[in-house]
């Protein structure tokens, strides 16, 4: 029933993880990217919206938002990486 | 396809090649993430459960993730313009006691065992019997619900963007079966996560531009002009409200039954607590899920309520096409320019594939542990249950894509979803909860109760539906009886059956028994990492909400 004999892979844990964020927010930051470029040089129906360039907008939200959770997953890989020997030996 | 309900608004979509766009970016970033983990897939641990290696706000957000599927995403519009405000009480009354309770009081049981699955759990407190009819009962679920959720997602592309029926079908088996395969369930839980924050992405603008377009919160009520569709609780003495059940059965039934029921004992979410790096990772992730949860409703309501107003016929007639479970999509063409549109679309569609996903991932890990090494074949090495898993997947997706071919036989596939529940995992809760907190509970009088329970529930189901000996009233009611007179039933057989039986010795059911477990040693460093202050700051939010929607 244990699977003792199958955890050899927890060290490998660490740097999986902020990949994530770095996936995540790249991905959220490029669809925002490219409705922002849509806002500012496509033709769209603003009429349904209320008139509001919202891709522009929302776009621009994404964009940042993307960045920066993106920014912060690189940043802490990074950290990880570099503590990575302390922080298995603290946590044994 | 759309003569019913554009005679009412414009929902013939703005699609451009910037919507396919997006939609392409979604998809290639999906494969891209099962890519870079298959190199990582290298034990059957890796494959089934992540390695547990996985941070708690990861595994939290695809707790929620999971619970989004198809079905939730389409169901909370629905419900929204069905019942109004009310449908907040699937978020709020239905969910969030649930999630702190396995949170703070299951979680160490399960992560705290080792064990791979709810049914494997089952085997450690009852038996082999017990686990194995869990295992079974709870791999037909789970390939009826992808089928469901499958089926659910082809008709909104075929209905909002002319798409075949089939084509839909198959290109959506093709592509979980790829990106399954190549990341197993990290690659799932990925997807939950990465779908989280597409669907806030999605939903919020048209909850934004939805309430600009009516004149506010304020104008909205005007609109919709039913203040029953704008109070929580103030209707809900009696059962003149739009739920059609007083405040007793929304605790009892809602509250209690079926959201215990499903938070504590569907693997298809514990599965990704298990997932979790360590047991305090494992204890916060339903805890770091409430707060999405908490918020969700704002994401529903307002299209759900909005779209109404533009729609009027909307659920009156003309099948699933104009049935209440377009609302979302329907606003989301009505107001959604090209760009915005294909946001939605994608936000919709990563829905979907996580609903399925999620549910093919539980199957195969079921399937493999709780089956196949249980019954067929014991002492394989861990290579070949790994190759096992991966075959299981496939069959599992075609098995789904059936199931959705009998999904499309259904009047209304929530009432289905429904029935499946109160059959199976009402039952369970009972179970789990004798056996955590009563040592008492013995093996053969958890397997009897859970037998017992189940049946009962089908053949409620079967004298209500086909039989018409009686009637419990809506779908809803009728549901939400069957969940808790299952439970009833499973809690006394099972209660009467262990006072019979032998019990298991003590010293075999530490870990197991709340009783006999010595509190676990946990210290959080961070004072905001610890469970009681979460579970305390999802309380807090969880009354302020309802006292002022009151």
């Amino acid at each position: 029933m244990s699977q003792n004999d199958v955890q050899g892979m927890q060290p490998s844990g660490q740097k999986h993880r902020m990949s994530i964020a770095l996936t995540i927010g790249a991905t959220i930051g490029l669809i925002g990217l490219v409705l922002l470029l849509y806002g500012l040089f496509g033709h769209a129906d603003y009429s349904r919206s209320d008139g509001i360039n919202i891709n522009l907008w929302w776009g621009l939200l994404m964009f940042v938002f993307g960045i920066v959770m993106a920014a912060i997953g690189y940043i802490s890989s990074h950290r990880q990486a570099t503590n990575e020997p302390a922080a298995l030996a603290k946590e044994q | 396809m759309f003569t019913l309900a554009s005679l009412q608004a414009n929902i013939s979509p703005d699609i451009g090649w910037v919507d396919y766009l997006i939609i392409a970016i979604y998809f290639a970033v999906t494969l891209g993430i099962g890519l870079a983990l298959r190199k990582r897939m290298l034990s059957s641990e890796d494959f089934f459960l992540s390695g547990r290696s996985l941070p708690s706000w990861v595994t939290g957000l695809a707790f929620v993730g999971a619970n989004l599927g198809a079905l939730e995403i389409l169901g909370m519009g629905a419900n929204a313009a069905q019942y109004g405000i009310l449908q907040a009480h699937f978020y709020w009354i239905g969910a969030i006691p649930a999630m702190i309770f396995v949170a703070i009081f299951m979680m160490p049981f399960y992560y705290g065992s080792k064990t791979h699955s709810v049914p494997g759990f089952l085997k450690l407190r009852y038996n082999e019997a017990t686990r194995g009819f869990n295992a079974i009962t709870f791999g037909i679920l789970t390939v009826l619900t992808s089928g469901i959720n499958m089926y659910a997602a082809a008709l909104v592309f075929n209905v909002l963007l002319g798409w075949s029926l089939n084509a839909c079908i198959w290109l959506a088996a093709l592509f979980i079966m790829v990106y399954i395969l190549l990341g197993g369930l990290s690659s799932s839980i990925y997807n939950e996560t990465l779908q989280f924050f597409l669907i806030v992405a999605g939903l919020l603008p048209l909850t934004i531009i939805g309430l600009i377009n009516v004149g506010g919160w304020s104008g909205l009520q005007a609109k919709v002009n039913n203040p029953a569709f704008f109070h929580l609780w103030a209707g809900t003495a009696g059962s003149n409200n739009p739920f059609g059940v007083n405040f007793i059965g929304i605790i009892l039934g809602l509250g209690f039954v079926l959201s215990f029921g499903y938070w504590c004992t569907d693997f298809l979410v514990v599965q990704r607590a298990l997932a979790a790096e360590d047991q305090a990772a494992a204890q916060r992730t339903p805890l770091i899920a409430t707060f999405p949860k908490l918020f969700f409703p704002f994401l529903a309501i307002a299209p759900g309520l909005v779209i109404l107003s533009v729609m009027p016929g909307l659920g009156h007639g003309g099948g699933f096409n104009n049935s209440y479970n377009m609302a979302i999509p329907f606003a989301m063409v009505h107001y959604f320019p090209s760009g915005l549109l294909g946001l939605g679309l994608t936000a919709l569609l990563a829905s979907f594939m996580s609903g399925m996903a999620g549910n093919v991932t539980a199957f195969n890990t079921v399937w493999t542990y709780d089956i196949y090494r249980s019954y067929i074949k014991r002492d394989a090495p861990d290579r070949h249950y790994l190759w096992m898993g991966r075959v299981i997947t496939v069959a599992g997706i075609l098995i789904s894509v059936g199931t959705a071919y009998l999904a499309a036989s259904f009047n209304s596939i929530m009432d289905y979803v429904q029935v499946l529940f109160s059959i199976v995992n009402a039952p369970l809760l009972a179970t789990f909860l004798l056996g955590m907190f009563w040592r008492r509970t013995t093996p053969w009088g958890g397997f009897f109760g859970l037998l017992i329970g189940t049946i009962c529930s089908i053949a409620l189901w079967v004298m209500e539906q086909f039989l018409h000996i009686f009637s419990f009233g809506t779908s809803e009611g009728s549901s939400m009886w069957r969940a808790f007179i299952a439970f009833a039933v499973c809690f006394v057989a099972t209660f009467v059956i262990s006072l019979f039986t032998k019990p298991r010795p003590e010293t075999e059911l530490k870990g197991l028994v709340y009783s006999l477990t010595p509190k676990a040693e946990v210290v959080e460093t961070a004072w905001y990492k610890r469970p009681i202050v979460l579970a305390a700051a999802a309380i807090v939010i969880f009354v302020v909400l309802n006292i002022i929607f009151f």
